[in-house]
């Protein structure tokens, strides 16, 4: 049977208020007297006390009783609807100790703190993984129906009842009982006497405190198991009524002869608790048996329930009126009213000294006051009662009697807790804190009145203990969750009762858990602190259940500190009461937490962890643990089970890094030739369209070959301060083989011969680090292999063993078919392996490729490629970076296999076509040229490839070379292995060796003929001298060839150009008609030619893209290759060449006789300008004369016109040739004029827009008519310059045409194609102008 | 009398993103590191509480656990900042000193809050950290009987 709710605040002050009835049993007299006791089957069947029979009958409802109370005001009445009687025995009528008190409440908790056993480990170890809601739920469930604090604290105020301070507690009447015997009525008479005397001697008199003038009522017990017969008790009730008690009933007791429990009351939930030890001794009482009062029938108790009614109309109710109106016009008279009030003031002195409390008897004021308000109380008339309250205080206070003040206080705060529904709460709230901080102070006052004696401090204890956790849960009864901790937490620092702390803090923590919403937090650290005092009170079970509840709080993220603490705690409290397993949990979780602890606290708990999984280990027979369920698993070290990284055993280590976009680059390289088309996975279909819908695959795979090692790469975390050591490192693995069984490792047992082989690895983890690690792992056969985890253990004793899992972190992209999310893995984390037949397998390494190079530099590497395994490798096919690397046997050249465009398909490569243009920009791979030589066919193990290679980087920076080389297994291939790659990856830092530029000019000796200036300057961080080696031109298409002839003054010279220097050299190059000249000119000392003509395959080959299509678009069939010029250093350990690409007179004039007349200008002009003017002082502007050259290139006679823009000059009068200009007597007077002007009239420009720093002026067009061929014509024109600085000449055209009668103007516009149309007019720019710029300097 | 003083930090999510001790009186005795988050975990029930009661962000003085008082701060984002301090403060300026030095640390929270490379979980980091110890031992190293400030 489940144990009763404990009743709320306000229930428990109504019952404690109600009117107090002392039952005087004959029988306990007789007890009491002779010792005379119940028989052995007695004492555990009847009932062993009147008292529990009235009690259990108390409540008398249904009431209509108008009393009146007020002698002042007649017309007040008070109804009184129920009355429930406190019916207590002589011996429960007494005071407690400390003692008793704590002997008590420990016994009412002792299941519930103590008892260990009862705990279950299940339910402890849960709290590790409860969630927070469930852990609230679970909280306030037991707030509100657990036992121990109330029948702790209970025994507490038992022990502090019928005191001298609180009328309530005095027996306000009393029940007398007579035996039924054989014996005379007048007998009976007398021993009702007799029990009034014993009532009237009870201590609560004895001292004085309470009012003796009581009510009583008679009883007539009649056993019907006491041999009398009831015919005989009947009569003997007449006779006694007759006698002198003529309210005297007859009670019948004990009258179910079958003993059947026919009353159906569970007698000890009624039983009276007697806290004097004394008091207990007197009275017999034990624990009450489950069979008692299993004689009482219904008849029994409605007959006693009758009685008691009859009692509370008949008796005590007239009894409670007649007092209160006598006392309440004793009061009226003595203490209200305005001439009381007046003599209070005047003639009572209020600070009179403190009357003993001897002298405070019930007849003192005070008191009479006190029990007028303790019985208004407890008919329920709460206004009058807190009036009296109110009233009594003053005096108390005036006499320094601080503990009745205090109880005062208390019950005005009951008061206010019985009428809160009337009042708001915040009122109700803060009257009822003032009340009990009231009580508190004059209960600390009290304390220091009473000297410095243990009996007295304790006694204040226990009464301030009362207060605070009546104070408390009031406030809960309002709802004041948040502030119901106070009072708690105060009185729990006042005793060193760790056991009395513990409860309060407890219920200080559920005061937390019952607010809206929930103070989580709060309720753990009190959990925690209650915790600890059960620790110290030595009561396992209440502290495990304190701190399981507050571990659920500190689930979130952090609280590291706190975590380890209570799983610390936690196991060491289950290791006390004997659980291993929950011992074992805990300690792991706080290991898992350890992090901020010193290296000593670490190894303690690393050391609890080890023993108790030793001991868990051998507590536990092999067959009941559960190996996949981790019971032993160590938390240490962290692994990182998202990211994984998977090597092949055909993958080369690079330092790539993920700028370098490493795998989409690798990708393109691998499908842009080096792998055969028919080989790669996407050939199957033309398009996506063609392929079909692809094949969703739920676990994405990687292939491997049998016999090859994978290897994972694993990262690990060791928080803690010390080195970690972990043995039997491996790899977790599932391998279902072609044909067989699917077989593990995970069951922690390595069968000798297995298909999979999994390294085992040992390594120290250096503190706080964390370190990847490799481990790896082997498949013998083919079959499907998954790589589960990862397992190790911990420590020297290998007991801890420690167990991943991965889960593998990927975006979830893919839907599956049944509409699911899957992870679209990459290939490096994917943990599912396709483990084909063997392969060969074949290792590549470059050779001789330097770290750091020079810009232009050349040198001689090997790539190595040999066969490491048995069977042998077939078409073997090398990718190369042309642009850096080209083999050294100029025999060997690239496939010309189509190359592969981007975004074209299939069946474009098929047919041969390239989607997406032809350029070289758009190729897959570009700068890759695929090599197949006929005697790769075939390498067998043992057999390596060493091909030379030519390495020659021509940027500064970083170069990178990816080198991929694709082979082939013999037919027939796996089906998931038809090829493989190796990819190797270098990076080489070039820096800077020289810069070399050039420029052109045509010569005057031949009109292919061009000088070439070549400017040479070493780099501002060399240090080496380079030796300039030979000068080349870059080949053409035409056959027109070249000699070089060095200007220079000395050409026999070596060209040196040292550190910091800039050398500048003149080379002719004049057409020849030797078809086979070298256009070459070798300084002394030239570099062996065939490391020249390596260099020059080098530049023929990168035709500098950009700016050939740039000239080939703008002048047609002219290409060019600029320069090459090689070089070594100066102690001949370096050659190489730098490159020239665009010369651009080189190019533009590399041939204009064999431009088609068409093509070329009919008109050559130049200026001659003074290449520096001076601006006039005092004046705005200057003026300066020039004159146009035009010369006649055609065949025909021109008209020349001249004609200055009209943004550009003054505006012009077209008709007579010269510019129209306004007289202006004002401006430009002054100035001389030199330009010529058949005018005298000073003129002036019409002003111009701002900005213009010159203007053409005077006559601004010219026509020069009739002009022969090969005529110079001469326009002499007038600039004014408004400016300082550097100008170019222009802002006009030259137009000309041929001199017919039909004149028709020809322009040539900038575009030199179209202008060079004969339909279309010749209008030329002062760009055309072969000297163009025309630069002057104004200063 | 010994002092100490401790700084806990916890984002809007309810996460302890930063807790230190930022510094100790040398007859301090060593306070347990879980000691002090059950009080700073305590006072966050508090602060929380009475961020519905005020509109400020400084929330003052919010909890107490014997000799250690703890302020509240709430930034306008939800973030709570728990200030527990142990010891007698030196003078009578401290409201004001100490709603300066969580002005101070909302600020460098503000930033740490905007580096884009943090997860929102994530510690503050170690610039937080020095800006906090910085206004620390400006602002209220001087009102207590600090010997060491952990710098």
């Amino acid at each position: 049977m489940s144990s009763p709710r404990p009743l709320d605040a306000a229930s428990r002050v109504r019952a404690s208020h109600a009117p107090v009835v002392c039952v005087l049993d004959e029988r306990e007299v007789d007890r009491r007297t002779d010792g005379s006791g119940f028989s052995e089957d007695a004492s555990t069947s009847e009932l062993k006390s009147l008292v529990s029979l009235f009690r259990a009958v108390s409540s008398v409802k249904g009431l209509n009783e108008t009393l009146r109370c007020d002698g002042e005001r007649a017309s007040k009445v008070t109804i009184v609807r129920e009355l429930r009687a406190r019916f207590v025995s002589e011996d429960g009528a007494t005071s407690g100790t400390r003692a008793d008190a704590e002997a008590s409440g420990t016994a009412a908790c002792e299941k519930e703190c103590f008892n260990a056993q009862a705990m279950n480990e299940r339910a402890v170890m849960d709290a590790r993984e409860e969630s927070l809601d469930d852990c609230v739920r679970r909280a306030r469930e037991e707030a509100t129906t657990s036992g121990r604090f109330n029948g702790y604290f209970d025994a507490n105020a038992r022990a502090l009842t019928f005191n001298e301070c609180e009328a309530f507690d005095h027996p306000v009447g009393a029940i007398l009982c007579a035996r039924v015997r054989e014996r005379t009525a007048e007998d009976v008479v007398r021993v009702f006497e007799d029990l009034k005397g014993r009532f009237r001697r009870l201590p609560v008199f004895g001292t004085g405190a309470g009012d003796p003038e009581a009510c009583f009522g008679m009883a007539l017990v009649w056993d019907a198991r006491g041999g009398t017969s009831r015919e005989r008790a009947e009569e003997l009730l007449k006779n006694v009524q007759r006698a002198g008690a003529p309210d005297c009933e007859l009670l019948i007791v004990n009258s179910d002869e079958s003993g059947s429990f026919a009353s159906g009351v569970l007698w000890s939930e009624h039983a009276e608790t007697i806290i004097a030890r004394a008091a207990i001794e007197h009275s017999g009482a034990s624990a009450s048996s489950a069979a008692e009062g299993k004689y009482m029938s219904s008849d029994d108790v409605e007959r006693a329930r009758a009685y008691v009614r009859s009692f509370v109309t008949r008796t005590l109710i007239p009894h409670i009126e007649r007092k209160l109106f006598a006392l309440s016009t004793q009061i009226y008279n003595t203490r209200k009213g305005f001439k009381n009030q007046f003599k209070s003031f005047w003639g009572r002195s209020t600070t009179t000294a403190s009357r003993p409390e001897a002298e405070r008897g019930y007849r003192s004021p005070e008191s009479q006051i006190r029990l007028a308000g303790d019985l208004a109380f407890g008919i329920g008339d709460y206004e009058t009662a807190l009036a009296h309250y109110k009233l009594v205080q003053s005096d108390y206070k005036s006499q320094n009697a601080w503990k009745p003040l205090a109880s005062s206080y208390e019950a005005m705060a009951h008061v206010y807790l019985m009428t809160r529904h009337t009042r708001n709460t915040v009122d109700v709230k803060k009257d009822i804190d003032h009340a009990y901080d009231s009580a508190m102070l004059a209960l600390s006052k009290y304390e220091l009145s009473g000297g410095h004696s243990d009996i007295h401090r304790v006694h204040v204890e226990m009464l301030k203990t009362r207060s605070a956790i009546e104070h408390a849960e009031a406030l809960q009864l309002i709802g004041a969750y948040r502030d119901a901790h106070a009072p708690l937490v105060v009185i729990s620092a006042f005793d060193d009762s760790e056991l009395r702390a513990a409860l309060l803090l407890e219920r200080a923590a559920f005061a937390f858990v019952r607010c809206e919403p929930p103070m989580l937090r709060k309720f753990a650290s009190y959990m925690v602190l209650a915790g600890v005092r059960y620790v110290r009170a030595g009561a396992i079970a209440a502290a495990t259940r304190c701190y399981a509840y507050a571990l659920p709080a500190t689930s979130d993220h952090g609280w590291n500190a706190a975590k380890e603490h209570l799983n610390t705690t936690l196991g060491q409290l289950c290791a006390r009461v004997g659980y291993t397993r929950a011992s074992l949990e805990f300690f792991r979780d706080a290991v898992k937490h350890a992090s901020h602890l010193t290296d000593d606290e670490q190894r303690v708990r690393l050391s609890s962890l080890e023993e108790y999984a030793g001991k868990y280990e051998k507590e536990t027979p092999a067959e009941k643990r559960d190996a996949m369920a981790d019971e032993l698993a160590c938390p240490l070290p962290g692994m990182n089970i998202k990211n994984v990284h998977v090597t092949f055993a055909d993958d080369r280590e690079s330092s790539e890094s993920s700028a370098d976009n490493g795998e989409e680059a690798w990708e393109a390289i691998e499908r842009g030739g080096v792998v055969p088309q028919n080989l790669l996975s996407g050939a199957t279909g033309a398009n996506w369209l063609n392929n079909g819908g692809r094949k969703i695959e739920i676990d994405q795979t990687a292939v491997c070959a049998s016999g090859e090692d994978v290897k994972v790469d694993v990262e690990f975390t060791n928080p803690l301060r010390l080195p970690l050591d972990m043995k039997n490192l491996r790899l977790l693995w599932e391998f279902t083989p072609s044909l067989g069984e699917i077989m593990t490792n995970e069951g922690g047992s390595e069968s000798i011969g297995s298909l999979v082989e999994a390294k085992v690895e040992e390594v120290t983890l250096a503190p706080e680090s964390t370190r990847e690690i490799r481990l790896s792992i082997t498949p013998h056969s083919s079959g499907i292999l998954r790589v589960r985890g990862v397992a190790w253990t911990v420590g020297t004793t290998g007991f801890l063993r420690g167990r991943r899992h991965f889960d593998v972190a990927a975006p979830r992209t893919r839907r599956g078919p049944d509409g699911e999310w899957l992870r679209d893995v990459p290939k490096h984390k994917r943990l599912i392996f396709n483990v084909c037949e063997t392969m060969p397998r074949c290792e590549a390494t470059l050779e001789g490729v330097p770290a750091q190079a020079l810009d232009g530099e050349l040198r001689r590497i090997d790539l190595i490629i040999s066969n490491v395994t048995q069977p042998m490798a077939k078409w073997i096919r090398v990718r190369l970076p042309k642009s850096v690397l080209r083999p050294v046997d100029v025999s060997h050249v690239p496939l010309g296999e189509p190359a592969i465009h981007r975004n074209a398909s299939h069946d474009d490569f098929v047919r041969g076509a390239t989607g997406g243009g032809n350029s070289e920009d758009n190729l897959l791979d570009g700068d890759g040229a695929v090599y197949a030589l006929s005697e790769w066919e075939n390498l067998g193990s043992g057999s390596p490839i060493r091909w030379p290679l030519w390495f020659h980087p021509r940027a500064v920076g970083r170069a990178t070379v990816r080198i991929c080389v694709c082979y082939q297994p013999e037919p027939p291939a796996p089906k998931l292995l038809t090829h493989r790659t190796i990819r190797i990856f270098e990076r080489v830092d070039v820096a800077p060796s020289f810069s070399a530029r050039a420029s052109s000019m045509p010569s005057p000796s031949h009109p292919l003929a061009r000088v070439v200036r070549l400017s040479l300057k070493s780099a501002s961080t060399q240090t080496k001298v380079f030796d300039i080696e030979s000068v080349r031109l870059g080949s053409r298409k035409d056959g027109v060839k070249y000699n070089l002839v060095p200007l220079v003054k000395d050409a026999s010279a070596s060209r040196v150009i040292r550190p910091g220097e800039t050398i500048e050299t003149l080379l002719k190059c004049s057409p020849t008609s030797d078809t086979n000249a070298s256009e070459l000119f070798d300084f002394p000392n030239a570099i062996l030619a065939e490391r020249a003509t390596s260099l020059f395959a080098f530049h023929d080959s990168d035709r500098g893209q950009a700016t050939m299509k740039h000239f080939a678009k703008g002048r047609g069939d002219v290409i060019t290759n600029g320069l090459m010029v090689t070089w070594s250093t100066g102690d001949g350990a370096l050659v190489g060449a730098q490159h020239i690409r665009d010369v651009v007179e080189l190019s533009r004039c590399a041939d204009t006789a064999r431009t088609p007349f068409s093509q070329r200008s009919e008109v050559f002009w130049t200026i001659d300008y003074p290449s520096i003017i001076k601006m006039r002082q005092n004046s705005s502007f200057t003026q300066s004369n020039v004159v146009l050259k035009a010369r006649n290139e055609s065949d025909e006679m021109l008209d020349i016109e001249f004609v200055a823009d009209a943004t550009r000059s003054a505006p012009a009068n077209v008709e007579n040739g010269g510019w129209s200009l306004d007289k202006d007597e004002n401006a430009w007077q002054n100035r001389e004029t030199s330009f010529p002007s058949d005018d005298q009239v000073r003129r002036r420009p019409i002003p111009l827009p701002p900005g213009k720093p010159f203007i053409w002026v005077g006559p601004v067009r010219r026509v020069a008519r009739n002009v022969a061929p090969g005529q110079v014509f001469e326009f002499p024109l007038t600039i004014a310059c408004f400016a300082k600085g550097d100008h170019i000449l222009d802002g006009y055209t030259l137009s000309w045409s041929t001199s017919s009668k039909n004149l028709t103007v020809n322009t040539m516009t900038a575009s030199p194609r179209a202008g060079r149309e004969h339909s279309a007019p010749r209008v030329a720019d002062p760009a055309d102008a072969p000297g163009a710029p025309h630069v002057f300097t104004v200063v | 009398m010994s002092a100490s003083a401790a700084l806990t930090v916890v984002n809007a999510n309810g996460r302890s993103v930063y807790e230190r001790e930022l510094g100790s009186s040398a007859d301090s005795v060593d306070t347990d590191a879980h000691v002090r988050e059950l009080i700073g975990r305590a006072a966050l029930d508090f602060a929380d509480a009475r961020s519905w009661e005020s509109s400020a962000t400084y929330l003052r003085l919010v909890d107490r656990f014997n000799d250690a008082d703890a302020h509240g701060y709430r930034t306008s984002g939800g973030g709570r900042f728990v200030l527990t301090l142990r010891g007698r403060l030196r003078g009578n300026a401290g409201d004001e000193t100490i709603r300066q030095f969580f002005t101070d640390a909302h600020e460098a929270y503000a930033i740490a809050k905007m580096n884009p490379m943090r997860d929102e979980d994530e510690d503050l980091g170690e610039a937080f950290d020095r800006a906090v110890r910085e206004s620390f031992r400006r602002r209220l190293a001087p009102l207590f009987p600090f010997a060491r400030t952990d710098e």
